[in-house]
């Protein structure tokens, strides 16, 4: 396996706040990488940093492109480019607080997530494909995206973004606000997506899915990560049974 | 299955049909209506010609891309007053210096006529990417106060320009426009925004309009396609000023104070921010309405703001409420095949 995201003592400050205080991980190809912490940890801010909706003071961000068949083309540092370049080179941002384009309908919400693509086909394919991981987007094809339940807009938003066809794909709180059976749709969307190929970096409060679902975990404690590991050790881990899943 | 947003040649080719088309009565009417209603009215038809040309595009950049700005009276300003110095200094004196006869004349006149509108178009284009680029950047109440700022510093600018008048006011301009020329302007106004908010440039600017780091993060250059669409808007707003400066052949900066950006402001909210209709018909109702009123004679300006908060609270999401009118309204509905 090879990394295909690298953070280097991430320094991120909104005016005189730090917010990410010397950040250091990476991401392997292929695995599902979850990021726990308590609210103001800084999950929202690192997602947005790699992103590139927000700059860095300090640090840096590499993400090794490859093309299709997994074969590591170039390196690239992602702190240097702007969001809008930075999709292209294959990394998603599934919001927090799933946001969607309220005034326009499901359909052209998709189309707005394959903006940067002209490869017809593969548009094709990947429409057919999330239509296919999400059915209830399929029949609210015309529906604007405001009107949707929140957990059909989640779907939306994960659906938008996997229409760019993401090598990366960064989610902040999929599960925010949604039922116990959505959130089980949700993860189960999460581990077929990784399955057919994606790289996940999955923010969430709810643990307990998380650590379950994901391989390798990080808990972030006010902008410096805390404590990580393979998640099966973190589940066994006395402090983050007490701080995250609400054991004694 | 996902409809792909480009744009073919067929309906590049049925853009140019139908706007060759609408040419052609507008000839026609300024050959015949417009010549029986007489001066005073010839006016106001010319007067809501030069409106919805400003309404439609402020409201590719208000409306359309969400960007609050209201500087576009500066924008006409430059268009009008770069576009009469042309016309004045060089193509007029030069058209008058030869000896043509009144056939050739004419042709060469409305040729004169294109060249002054696009360089005023041009002029108020370049000054929308000056300003543009660095305000753009700026959000909401900011960039309202920062393009609010830039029409105030573009009307005093020319205020203190005395070859263009200054404060005496730039008269003498020729007298090049009319009915037809407003409306042919107007007309590929409409059209040009309506193509581009059809495409795919279109729907980047609404996402932008809706959320605009979402949109970023859907690979939109989200400054580029604020500073075109401000700059389009502009290029329009300059053509607006110079269509102006030919017919009233007199310009002054009092026409252009930050009160003429709010009445455009006003065009378009009235209408319904992204709704090119809507601005049309907005612009037509409101340049018609101050005359409609004079019978109330010293209060017309206090029934006119007070219809405009009437309409405000019984519609406030303007008249046509973001949508567009289609030929489905009136004509009978096709059966589905
Ligand atoms: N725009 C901002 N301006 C100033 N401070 C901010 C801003 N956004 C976030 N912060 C601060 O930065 C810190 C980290 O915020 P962030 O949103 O990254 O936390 P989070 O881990 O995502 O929290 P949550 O789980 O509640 O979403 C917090 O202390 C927050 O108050
Ligand atoms: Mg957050």
């Amino acid at each position: 396996m090879s990394a295909l995201l690298e953070v280097k003592d991430l320094h991120v400050a909104y005016g005189a706040i730090a917010a990410l205080k010397g950040i250091s991980f990476s991401v392997e190809r292929g695995q599902i990488v979850t990021l726990i912490g308590a609210n103001g940890a800084g999950k929202t801010t690192l997602l947005r940093t790699i992103s590139g909706l927000l700059r860095p003071r300090r640090g840096e961000i590499s993400y090794w492109d490859s093309d299709d068949i997994g074969k590591v083309s170039s390196s690239c540092s992602l702190s240097s480019l702007a969001p809008h370049l930075i999709v292209r080179h294959g990394v998603a941002h599934v919001p927090e607080g799933r946001i969607v384009f309220a005034n326009l309908s499901v359909r052209e919400n998709l189309q707005m997530g394959a903006y940067t693509r002209t490869d017809a086909d593969g548009i094709k394919a990947d429409w057919d494909w999330v239509l296919q991981l999400f059915p209830r987007l399929s029949e609210r094809l015309k529906q604007s995206a405001g009107t949707l339940s929140g957990g059909e807009q989640q779907m939306l938003a994960i659906g938008r973004a996997l229409m760019s066809r993401p090598r990366l794909i960064l989610m902040d709180e999929p599960s925010l606000g949604l039922s116990p059976i959505l959130v089980q749709t949700v993860f189960a969307a999460i581990r077929q997506i990784n399955a057919n190929g994606a790289t996940i970096l999955l923010v969430e409060q709810n643990a307990h899915m998380a650590l379950t679902t994901a391989q390798i975990g990080f808990v972030m404690e006010t902008g410096t990560i805390a404590l990580s590991g393979p998640c099966h050790e973190l589940l066994r881990s006395d402090d983050v049974r007490r701080t995250y899943l609400g054991e004694s | 299955m996902p409809n792909r947003l480009t744009v073919s040649a067929s309906s590049t080719q049925r853009t140019f049909t139908w706007y060759a088309l609408y040419a052609l009565v507008i000839m026609l009417l300024s050959r015949t209506v417009v010549g029986w209603v007489g001066a005073y009215y010839e006016q106001i038809l010319i007067f809501i010609g030069i409106n919805i040309t400003l309404a439609v595009s402020l409201n590719l950049v208000l409306g359309f891309a969400g960007q609050f700005s209201i500087g576009h009276a500066g924008f006409m300003a430059l268009g009008g007053y770069s576009s009469a110095a042309l016309s004045y200094f060089v193509l007029n004196p030069a058209l008058m210096s030869l000896p043509l006869d009144g056939m050739l004349h004419a042709v060469l006149e409305n040729v004169a006529l294109a060249i002054v509108l696009f360089a005023g178009g041009i002029a108020a284009a370049i000054a929308g990417l000056l300003v543009g680029i660095p305000t753009l950047r700026l959000r909401g109440d900011y960039l309202a106060i920062a393009t609010l700022g830039m029409g105030e510093i573009i009307r005093v600018v020319i205020l203190n320009t005395n070859f263009v008048g200054g404060a005496r006011g730039f008269t003498d301009i020729p007298r090049w426009t009319g009915f037809t020329w407003v409306y042919l302007i107007a007309g590929a106004c409409v059209l040009v925004v309506r193509n581009l908010i059809a495409s795919t440039s279109g729907r980047a600017l609404t996402a932008l309009r809706e959320d605009e780091d979402a949109a970023a993060a859907m690979g939109i250059n989200t400054t580029r396609h604020k500073v075109m669409a401000f700059v389009l808007g502009a290029f329009f707003a300059g053509m607006a000023g110079g269509l102006l400066a030919h017919y009233m052949q007199y310009l002054h900066t009092n026409s252009f104070t930050f009160l003429r950006s709010i009445e455009i402001v006003v065009f378009v909210v009235l209408g319904g921010g992204g709704s090119i209709t809507g601005s049309i018909i907005a612009a037509a109702v409101l340049t018609v309405l101050p005359e409609a009123l004079r019978v109330a004679q010293s209060w017309r300006m206090v029934s006119y703001s007070l219809l405009l908060v009437i309409m405000m609270l019984t519609r406030p999401q303007g008249l046509m409420g973001g949508r567009e009118f289609h030929w489905s309204w009136i004509l009978p509905r096709r059966k589905q095949a």
